[in-house]
């Protein structure tokens, strides 16, 4: 189990800082979820984890090691990432895909043996992707991609995964199955998880801990009943919603309000702000 | 497929057999008609007895032919791969070799050689070619440079601008021009492998055969490369050096190609297109089988180009867009759905 720490970091693109002062540890084997508006940093943040992008000031340590000193190939031997959405050009297989996961354990001029091959069937038994193994990648739908990209994530073998906004393009019968899935390797496998999202009603029903970010800084962390509160969610997105509980797994829910909503009369809602 | 090592080999030896199918034919072929079995017996007789060429089928097919053939061989292996290599590193299938300005460069220098007469001396033309190759190359990568590294659509729009720029020189200079010059300036834009020597050959085949070796060890890379810069990082490639590399060595390659021979388009879009479509995407089989592909399809070419209307010979690019689109609409048709 390997666990993230980031220790002051702040980043900029350009001129202003698009991650400022930020500190956070996420231990081995624990369930992030990383909301927050548009501009807020998350999917910055998330490259800062896996060296895509690297802080001007401040560290990232992954399972002790500092990232900035590590070689690559070892960094994806512990990180994998899901991708957004986006477009290929090019007709590789879901196998070849789901291969391409085993390359950090592979020499410059080295060929998949037998053993990359097993794994790769072993991640996508669990993605349930064996069925298109060998169809294109830039043909399958939006669902099986991710089902895919889970499985060359799953390949790596790593021991943090993280999601930039796996759902966005799902319908909500893959959204559930996306976190189910993504549970369950958490549970099964000890996985280290952060995603990224922009739904929060699934990350409060899965996550175990939330992070709130807001202009690059942390508004509110813990757990989903902490964070997930009108209070903060209002003032980090500045919109109105109501909070109340979901009444079959007691997370917390919530729900827009248009401006012109009637303010809050049933005792249910007295979390509205 | 899944691309092995078995699978690589077993493909690659065919297509070398086509190859060596295509080179004896070619050598057959022209104004005086030659059986293969001729053509084999002088080529044995070559082999064993290196020098001077014995009896006219002999100075026809190995002073004339083959070393003709040998170069357009080299310059199709050149532009397929440097086509493979540009589409990976633009991580657009329809990128060639062409399109970050290296031919404008070159056309460049080769038109300002003939216009200062450089064009008799020997090896004044390449020379003079290469050098605005190289110079366009280095142009592109400083105007597409983003801090320390390289942003491919950056460098998309530099390679285009510098492009239409040495263009509207070169429309100047061919305004200019005298007569004389103004067909060989119209035959070196549209490819021409009439002056093909042995030293030419020797010349090129170094920074063509180093290129390729040297980007064939990045092949693996590349399959991640055109999965999305972010997603190649991810696994662990050093992405930065790897778009360095792919984009100096793919200019190389092309600049050395063209320096010798003009501008010959298709070859470095449809081949590896084509190789895609047969064979897959992976860059571990997709290089080799395009560089043999190249090669068979530009000799083709050009022994199309120096026969059908003999005696007058055509220009090779004229030949490789006729014959190659139709090919090429037909694998798009064949392609299922």
């Amino acid at each position: 189990m390997a666990s993230i720490d980031v220790r002051e970091v702040f980043f900029r693109y350009t001129d202003h800082w698009v991650i400022e002062d930020l500190s956070l540890r996420v231990e081995g084997g624990e369930f992030w979820g990383v909301i927050g508006p548009n501009g807020s940093g998350k999917t910055t943040l998330l490259r800062l984890l896996y060296g895509f992008l690297n802080p001007q000031r401040g560290t990232v340590f992954i399972d002790g090691g500092e990232l900035g000193r590590m070689k690559r190939s070892d960094i994806a031997k512990k990180v994998a990432v899901v991708p957004q959405e986006h477009q290929i050009n090019f007709p590789f297989t879901s196998l070849e895909v789901v291969l391409m996961g085993r390359s950090p354990y592979l020499g410059r001029l080295q060929f998949e043996n037998s053993g990359d091959f097993r794994i790769a069937e072993w991640a996508m038994g669990l993605t349930d992707t064996l069925r298109f193994s060998g169809r294109p990648i830039n043909e399958l739908s939006g669902g099986e991609r991710q089902r895919v990209f889970i499985a060359r994530a799953l390949a790596q073998e790593p021991q943090i995964i993280l999601f930039d906004e796996p759902t966005s393009n799902l319908d909500i019968n893959h959204q559930v199955e996306f976190y189910d899935l993504i549970n369950r390797l958490n549970l099964e496998k000890k996985l280290t998880i952060l995603v990224v999202s922009h739904d929060i009603n699934l990350a409060s029903e899965y996550c175990r801990k939330i992070l709130l970010l807001k202009g690059g800084r942390i508004f509110k962390m813990g757990s989903p009943r902490e964070v997930v509160a009108a209070e903060y969610i209002s003032q980090a997105y500045g919109s109105r919603v109501l909070v109340d509980e979901n009444p079959l797994t007691g997370s917390p829910r919530i729900t827009l309000l248009r401006k012109d909503a009637p303010e809050g009369e049933k005792p249910e809602t007295k979390g509205e702000w | 497929m899944i691309v092995t090592p078995k699978r690589i080999i077993t493909i690659c030896s065919l297509l070398f057999c086509l190859l060596l199918g295509v080179i004896l034919v070619s050598l057959s072929v022209g104004a005086a008609e030659l059986g293969s079995a001729q053509v084999v017996r002088v080529l044995i007789q070559g082999a064993i007895h290196p020098g001077i060429p014995v009896g006219p089928e002999g100075i026809i097919i190995l002073s004339v032919r083959f070393p003709r053939i040998l170069l357009a061989g080299l310059v199709g292996a050149a532009l397929a791969v440097a086509g493979c290599c540009f589409q990976a590193l633009l991580r657009n299938p329809l990128a060639d070799p062409y399109i970050l300005g290296v031919s404008s460069g070159s056309a460049l220098g080769a038109v300002s050689a003939i216009l200062v007469g450089l064009s008799t001396a020997s090896f004044g033309m390449p020379l003079a070619s290469f050098c605005g190759a190289i110079f366009t190359v280095v142009l592109v990568f400083h105007v597409g440079k983003v801090g320390t590294g390289l942003h491919t659509n950056t460098l998309l729009l530099a390679g285009v601008i510098i492009s239409a720029f040495f263009s509207a020189i070169i429309m100047f200079l061919i305004s200019v021009a005298q007569n004389e010059d103004l067909s060989k300036i119209v035959f070196w834009l549209m490819g021409d492998f009439s002056f093909s020597n042995y030293h030419l050959i020797l010349i090129v085949l170094p920074y063509i055969m180093g290129g390729t070796g040297v980007i064939y060890s990045y092949a693996r890379g590349f399959n991640l490369m055109v999965m999305g810069e972010e997603t190649a990082v991810q696994l662990g490639v050093d992405v930065e050096r790897l778009k360095r590399m792919a984009y100096i060595l793919a200019s190389l390659i092309t600049a050395a190609a063209v320096s010798v021979c003009g501008l010959i388009g298709f070859v470095g879009l449809i081949i590896p297109h084509s190789v895609r479509m047969l064979f897959g995407p992976d860059h571990r089989l997709l290089i080799p089988a395009s560089a043999l592909m190249g090669a068979s399809f530009l000799i083709g070419s050009d022994t199309i180009a120096r026969t059908i209307a003999a005696p007058t010979e055509l220009p090779v690019g004229a030949v490789t867009a006729t014959f190659g689109a139709p090919f090429f609409i037909y694998l798009l048709k064949r392609r299922k759905v």
